[in-house]
């Protein structure tokens, strides 16, 4: 239960938005409860708040929406948000057949009479990056433009073209479609997502280009302070991620305090638009589900209540069934389980007492485990400190520094680090990189390590290693042995031999392989100067490496 | 020795009990100039009596007859040598007896997993961002071609009804360094169709993130999971607490968040009272039933757990999560090993 390495999305706003849509409440209150509809407070100061969400929730982008859930929590406003969108005829988009190939769908919104400002400009522009990352997936299903409503005549026209121009936000004159691919930024981060033979562009009755999706609008249209009306177009190849990204902004749209309107797409005869699907109703839910799932013993009307505070709606079907809506601008809700979530949600986890369920079971440690402790036991027993090192090995440390040439290895793709990119093959080479770090530490230097190893050319490439070294003045081939010795015979209580083989990384003549039950199981010897050269380590070392998994049949 | 005595020296030695050797080391010892001028200030250097006590002295009842010198026993002297465990492996050791304790059984796995255990059972669509190779490490070189077709029957249909996208097995046969053990849980679950129990497991996960004071690209991760009929949300927390006051950390609360194969989904925060504040350890919830329906799972399951490393840092006073790894024989000699 990690979190991805994925950066988290992050909504900012100012702390004036919280003190002025909660006026009734202590801000420390409201920053308390933040956690409980989902959110981390990553950071806090005398003017901002800095909030992680989680991706499966588009509507927390903006303040708007993270009051709309607050405001059911704390039960100022429960149920589905509610909004009208207007019809308005002259809000219409003519879809030519031509991006059907390309980019087919294509949905859009009005919103009038709300002067914006810079600061919920921010925020604007701050959710449509989020949604263009997460439920867009980096623009590939669906690509979002805002627009200045005044500069733009309807009816639109949604086609493509193979090549004209226009001044692309941020830019002061005009560019073709591309030079737009190949000069500006948004134009090489996102051109490979089109296909290059003709573009999807949309543009006004006066011919003029007011968006080259999923790539850039035009400068004209720019969203500035002091606008007032907006025209919203979503665009994209998957059908559910572009209604969903609109969901999500109209229900901003709408908090922020916009008159919404229609947009009609017209493709051939027939015609749709965005008012229809603004929620789903989901299949009932028995309320004993609910209960079991969460250890409670709530009544239907509880249930209901709970729901109404996770700003969804629900109603009794009979005695033991309910019945829940969704608002669309929640895309994390697939079934019962998800309605079991939302039920704890609005009832506030810190109501929730925790309990034990019954215990009658015994509790063992691995096998494996139990081996390896001993192991350990026996090696700090003989004065030898344990090391633990990363997998993630380099073949420089592996292979070079060791002398050895070994192209049988795992490799991972795009390491961000050029010294982990292979998996290791044995523990050695990292025991004396060790050694290499400590030169300045006193001697003698005893050290072992257990860990997995991975040998592509086995049927079983993963394997438990045990290695061990020792560095100081005098160290000879007798002293590692009487250590191997010890924890064969005094540990396991098992015979071994020591047969001669030649090893690159050992003195020659000075290196054996470790023979058990016929089989062999590892090496021992002295480090050749080759290596206490290559990794600096300055005195003489021997070391043995076994594998423990052919030892201890694990 | 000549040459022949030499020759002669080898061969004997070769035989036990033909040569008894002896060696002798021989030091000069002469006092500094530094040395010279502190003399004056040691007192009771002309005691009479018996100074080192030897075998000799003992058994010729010597000692019986003289008294023995005087030593300055507050003086200081160097600490033993002695051998240890990595504090890594200390931690993962109480943490391994605190599950046994609460009848927690431990299983192991691969740490090479395929797309299919890592992602696909767990629910996690082939186009989400944690599986993009900017953060999950791929192996080049393996493909895993034993996609149980029961099982990816299953995944299939959940993926594409309810992500609506086209489930691609192909994406799922790649192989992944384990970003986290859970998959190694649901495999386990699949075979054992284990329907009532406690299992645990402990080991490395990795993710592709450049290393700092604050990340690592691999680190331990330890799981917990209770299966049962009548398991809920409430026991789930309550096992949480149980689990953190057997680490000595009692102050804990919980709040939503978010995983893909877990619903409801839980975190928690635990107040640590040397740091005086309230820090985000384990993730937790119920496995969604998309995940246990596929591995043939009909009870609830709970499950949690998180990295280790950040408890390590907490009990060992580390501002930099690398140096558990740096294995500084300088760091290691020194640490505590159960401070009072």
């Amino acid at each position: 239960m990690v979190k991805g390495a994925t950066n988290m999305p992050v909504v900012e706003f100012p702390v004036e938005d919280i003190n002025r849509l909660f006026s009734d409440y202590d801000l420390e209150y409201i920053l308390d409860m933040l956690p409980f509809i989902g959110l981390d407070l990553e950071h806090q100061d005398d003017k901002n708040i800095r909030l992680e969400y989680s991706p499966n929730r588009p509507d927390f982008s903006t303040f708007y929406g993270i009051a709309r859930a607050l405001n059911g929590l704390l039960g100022k406003e429960m149920g589905i948000p509610k909004f009208e969108i207007f019809e308005n005829s002259k809000n219409l988009i003519n879809v030519d057949s031509s991006v059907l190939e390309i980019r087919p769908f294509i949905v859009g919104i009005v919103a009038k009479g709300h002067q914006l400002n810079n600061k919920t400009i921010k925020q604007i522009v701050s959710m449509q990056e989020d949604l263009h990352n997460g439920l867009g997936r980096k623009r590939s299903k669906a690509s979002i433009g805002f627009h200045n409503l005044d500069n733009i005549d309807f009816p639109l026209e949604y086609t493509t073209a193979q090549n004209l121009s226009f001044i692309p936000l941020d830019n002061s004159s005009e560019l073709t479609l591309t030079e737009i691919l190949s000069n500006t930024e948004p134009g090489k981060k996102f051109g490979k997502l089109l296909d290059k033979s003709r573009y999807p562009i949309l543009r006004d009755s006066k011919g003029n280009v007011i968006s080259f999706p999923p790539i850039i609008n035009s400068e004209e249209t720019r969203i500035r302070d002091g606008v007032s009306n907006l025209f919203v177009e979503v665009t994209g190849i998957d059908k559910k991620a572009v209604y969903n990204v609109l969901d999500n902004i109209v229900a901003t749209l709408a908090d922020i305090g916009f008159k919404l309107e229609a947009v009609i797409m017209q493709q051939g005869n027939t015609r749709d638009s965005f008012t229809a699907n603004l929620k789903t109703s989901l299949p009932n839910v028995k309320t004993d589900y609910i209960n079991k799932s969460l250890g409670l013993s709530l009544s239907n009307e509880d249930i209901i209540n709970c729901l109404r505070k996770s700003r969804l709606d629900a109603t009794v079907i009979d005695s033991g069934t309910i019945n829940c809506v969704i608002p669309n601008y929640r895309i994390d809700i697939f079934g019962p389980i998800d309605i079991v979530e939302e039920v704890a949600i609005g009832y506030g986890l810190y109501n929730m007492e925790p309990s034990l369920p019954e215990f009658r079971f015994y509790g063992n440690k691995s096998r494996q485990n139990y081996f390896l402790d001993k192991i350990r036991q026996t090696m700090i027993g003989m004065g030898l400190i344990e090391n633990i090192n990363f997998i993630l090995s380099n073949k420089d440390i592996h292979f070079k520094k060791m002398n050895l040439d070994r192209p049988n290895f795992f490799t991972v793709n795009n390491s961000k680090s050029d010294e982990h990119d292979i998996l290791r093959q044995s523990l050695l080479p990292s025991l004396l990189f060790s050694l290499s770090k400590n030169i300045h530490e006193e001697y003698p230097q005893k050290l072992f390590e257990i860990g997995p190893i991975f040998k592509p050319e086995k049927e079983n490439f993963e394997k438990w290693n045990l290695c061990c070294v020792n560095a100081f003045n005098g160290v000879t081939f007798s002293e590692i042995k009487a250590v191997l010795q010890t924890l064969m015979e005094i540990c396991f209580n098992v015979k071994f031999e020591t047969n001669p083989s030649e090893n690159l990384s050992f003195v020659k003549g000075r290196c054996a392989a470790i023979i058990y039950k016929g089989g062999v199981i590892g090496q021992i010897g002295e480090i050749s100067p080759l290596l206490i050269d290559s990794f600096k380590i300055k005195i003489p070392v021997a070391a043995f490496e076994l594998d423990l998994t052919e030892l201890l049949e694990i | 020795m000549t040459d022949q005595e030499l020759h002669g020296f080898t061969l004997l030695k070769k035989r036990p009990g033909y040569l008894k050797e002896t060696f002798e080391k021989s030091f000069d010892i002469s006092l500094t100039n530094e040395g010279k001028k502190v003399i004056p200030s040691i007192k009771n250097d002309e005691q009479e009596g018996i100074s080192a006590i030897t075998a000799e002295i003992l058994n010729s009842g010597k000692w019986k007859n003289e008294k023995f010198t005087e030593i300055d026993v507050s003086s200081p002297v160097r600490s033993s040598v002695m051998g240890r465990t990595h504090p890594l492996t200390d931690i993962i050791n109480e943490i391994r007896e605190i599950f046994v304790s609460m009848g927690f059984t431990e299983i192991e796995g691969s740490t090479i997993q395929s797309c299919f255990w890592n992602f696909d059972v767990l629910f996690t669509p082939q186009d989400h961002p944690a599986r993009d190779m900017q953060d999950t490490f791929y192996i080049s070189n393996l493909i895993d071609e034993n996609i149980d077709p029961n099982i990816s029957k299953q995944v299939s249909n959940f993926h594409t009804m309810e992500w609506n996208y086209d489930w691609d097995i192909e994406k799922s046969k790649q192989t992944v360094l384990r970003t986290h053990t859970t998959p190694v849980t649901v495999k386990y679950l699949s075979e054992s169709k284990l329907n009532e129990g406690r299992i645990f497991s402990i080991g490395r996960v990795f993710r592709n993130e450049k290393m700092s004071y604050k990340h690592l690209m691999e680190f331990h991760q330890i799981e917990g999971i209770v299966i049962g009929e009548a398991v809920n949300l409430r026991d789930l927390m309550g096992l949480q607490k149980q689990f953190y006051s057997k680490l000595g950390l009692d102050k804990v609360k919980f709040w939503p968040t978010y995983f893909p194969y877990t619903e409801p989904s839980l975190q928690s925060m635990v107040y640590i009272d040397k740091l005086g504040k309230w820090v985000e350890l384990f993730g937790m919830g119920m496995f969604r039933p998309e995940v246990t329906q596929s591995v043939g799972i009909t009870n609830n399951v709970l499950a949690w757990g998180g990295g280790l490393e950040r408890i390590a840092m907490i009990r060992y006073g580390l501002d930099d999560v690398r140096e558990l790894y740096d294995n500084k024989l300088s760091w290691l000699r020194v640490q505590p090993i159960c401070p009072l």
